[in-house]
């Protein structure tokens, strides 16, 4: 292989891989940020979404894009109906430690349910479908295309909500709250609304990222709880609360994890991450791109 | 006279604990076996998780460490020596963790331990794989009875060791981090020594607890002991009985566990979902758990 295809290789799969993860931990941190709701079930809504789009696609040739009609809109209600129903009156009973750790055991229920009410339905077999397989050759680097494409969705998903929290109202008041939720209050922000609305964006963003793996990975109902895991180390090496850090450290993990397999092993991605989620707890445990 | 009752209850139930195995089938002392596992489990993480109110959901990669000790060191040593071996190690590792992870205020905790497992599998696995070329490994087992009497002496053991250990200064120092760290600094409380230790204490005793099951399945891999239920367990035990109490995690374990077990063997492998929604609904309902409400209506008898 020639330096520069290799090159592209390298820099296309981390930019790809990167992406996704970027999208997954943008959706816990700002549903942890506001909510203080440490949602570990978010992989497990995440393989929801690639399980629906691949039905959808199976059973009525519904391209995966389309498909986000049905299930965005589906995400963010189950999101809002979280909050009201079941997190929202836990925060308003107890203190907040309290609610944080009850919270966190009601995620791991949810968890147990989706993995189960999956297996359920679909079984233990993995299960896959066939979209825009054949491959392309960039500059040398050989990817199928549905890895581009990915790669191309990720990272404008990536800026558009990127955008969405830096320059719209509703973006800011997200994060003022986040940042300071008395102060936020005092200006006139509705933070129990906020709440709901911070928890069904989370699945939106998690429905995303689930349609998209769904395209170029194989799913089986247990394979959602890694991406948490990777999530909740992609918050760590950016920052609790910070956007920007959600993505740059999504991108950095992409490469390291994207090296790791091309170079080494696949079992391997999860001790390297972990060597560097313990390296940052040493050196720099606010967070790399904190402010 | 109420003291003299509650011992004399207590000794009731350690006698018919003792000579259960003589009178019922191997079935249910395998049951009984299991359900001490989940009570040391329990108590084990309520020790250090209620006192300090740092949440860990690394039990699964403490009691696979354990585990996986024993079964490499169990034909070149003995096997008691083994699993003791595997609760040293077990100490060691969580130490080293602990002096690292504990400086930090307590999500970072909790995310660090909740993959903790998933990242020990994976790297045994991957040094399996290159090094050793099979994945599982086979343990020299014993029979139900004998290990019943093992387990059953570990938990009155690891009982009484965790209730004494709570009286010491160690004890109390967790107990003071717990209610305001900043204010236990303060007053001289070595935080980060403390928290180690305890998390130490605790997870050896998950370790040995481990290293027990090992022998009990008689075959280990790395996807079966890292199983991931062994984490989630202890924290829905200990907070569905109650945290506030010594007896709550208890209780709470001998409920939950033996329910998980019914369930299961009645509704196969979707009892799971049941289970979620069990705890679910329970934790909304009473998050203060089963004792809360004990406690709670005593101080309604009290008050009239």
């Amino acid at each position: 292989m020639y330096p520069t295809s290799l090159f592209f290789d390298i820099l296309l799969g981390g930019i790809i891989l990167g992406a996704l993860y970027s999208l997954i931990s943008l959706g816990l941190n700002l549903q942890f940020g506001v909510t203080k709701v440490l949602n570990v079930a978010h992989g497990e809504f995440m393989i929801i979404a690639s399980y629906l789009s691949y039905v959808f696609f199976t059973s009525f040739k519904m391209d995966p894009f389309f498909s986000l009609l049905i299930i965005l809109p589906f995400f963010f209600f189950i999101g809002f109906a979280l909050e009201r129903g079941l997190f929202g009156r836990l925060f308003l009973r107890l203190s907040v430690d309290e609610a944080v750790s009850i919270s966190l055991l009601m995620c791991f229920g949810l968890m147990f349910i989706i993995q189960n009410v999956l297996m359920l339905i679909f079984g233990r077999t993995e299960k896959s479908y066939e979209y825009f397989s054949q491959t392309v050759d960039i500059a040398g680097a050989i990817f199928p295309l549905n890895r581009i494409i990915v790669g191309v969705a990720g990272v404008v998903l990536n800026f558009a909500i990127y955008n969405f929290l830096t320059f719209t109202q509703p973006g800011r008041a997200l994060r003022a709250s986040i940042m300071e939720p008395i102060g936020a209050q005092l200006v006139g922000i509705n933070i129990s609304k906020l709440r709901s609305y911070a928890l069904g964006l989370g699945l939106i963003a998690s429905g995303l990222a689930g349609m998209l793996i769904s395209m170029f990975y194989a799913i089986t109902p247990y394979s959602g709880s890694v991406y948490t895991i990777i999530a909740l180390i992609v918050i760590i090496l950016g920052g609790f609360g910070s956007m920007l850090g959600s993505i740059l450290g999504g991108i950095t993990l992409g490469f390291v994890s994207y090296v790791t397999m091309r170079f080494m092993s696949s079992t391997l991605v999860l001790v390297v991450f972990y060597a560097i989620f313990l390296l940052i707890l040493l050196i720099r445990p606010q967070g790399l791109f904190r402010r | 006279m109420k003291r003299l009752a509650s011992s004399l209850f207590l000794i009731m139930i350690l006698l018919a604990m003792l000579i259960s195995p003589f009178m019922l089938g191997d079935y249910l002392t395998a049951m009984l076996f299991l359900i001490f596992t989940y009570v040391i489990l329990t108590v084990s993480w309520w020790f250090f998780c209620s006192t300090t109110k740092y949440v860990s959901l690394g039990t699964a990669a403490f009691v696979g460490l354990g585990a996986y000790i024993t079964a490499l060191f169990c034909r070149p040593l003995s096997v008691p020596l083994a699993i003791l071996l595997g609760g040293c190690i077990t100490f060691l590792v969580a130490f080293a963790i602990g002096l690292v992870t504990l400086r930090l205020k307590g999500v970072y905790f909790t995310i660090f331990t909740f993959g903790l497992s998933e990242f020990l599998s994976n790297a045994i696995l991957w040094y399996e794989n290159i090094y050793v070329g099979t994945i599982g490994r086979i343990v020299p087992s014993l029979d139900v009875r004998t290990l019943y009497y093992a387990q059953l002496a570990f938990l009155l053991l690891s009982l009484l060791f965790i209730k004494l250990t709570l009286r010491t200064k160690i004890g109390l120092a967790l107990k003071a981090i717990g209610e305001s760290e900043d204010t236990a600094i303060h007053c001289g409380v070595n935080h980060v020594f403390y928290k180690s230790l305890g998390f130490a204490i605790s997870s050896m005793l998950m370790g040995i607890a481990g290293g027990l099951l090992a022998i009990r399945w008689a075959y280990i891999d790395p996807r079966i002991i890292f199983n991931p239920l062994f984490s989630f367990q202890p924290p829905v035990m200990a907070t569905l009985g109650g945290v506030s109490t010594f007896y709550g995690p208890i209780l709470g374990a001998i409920v939950l566990s033996s329910l998980s077990e019914y369930l299961s063997l009645q509704l196969k492998e979707y009892y799971m979902i049941f289970f979620g929604i069990i705890i679910i609904v329970v934790i909304y309902l009473m998050p203060g758990g089963v004792s809360q409400l004990i406690t709670i209506r005593r101080k309604g008898q009290a008050i009239k």
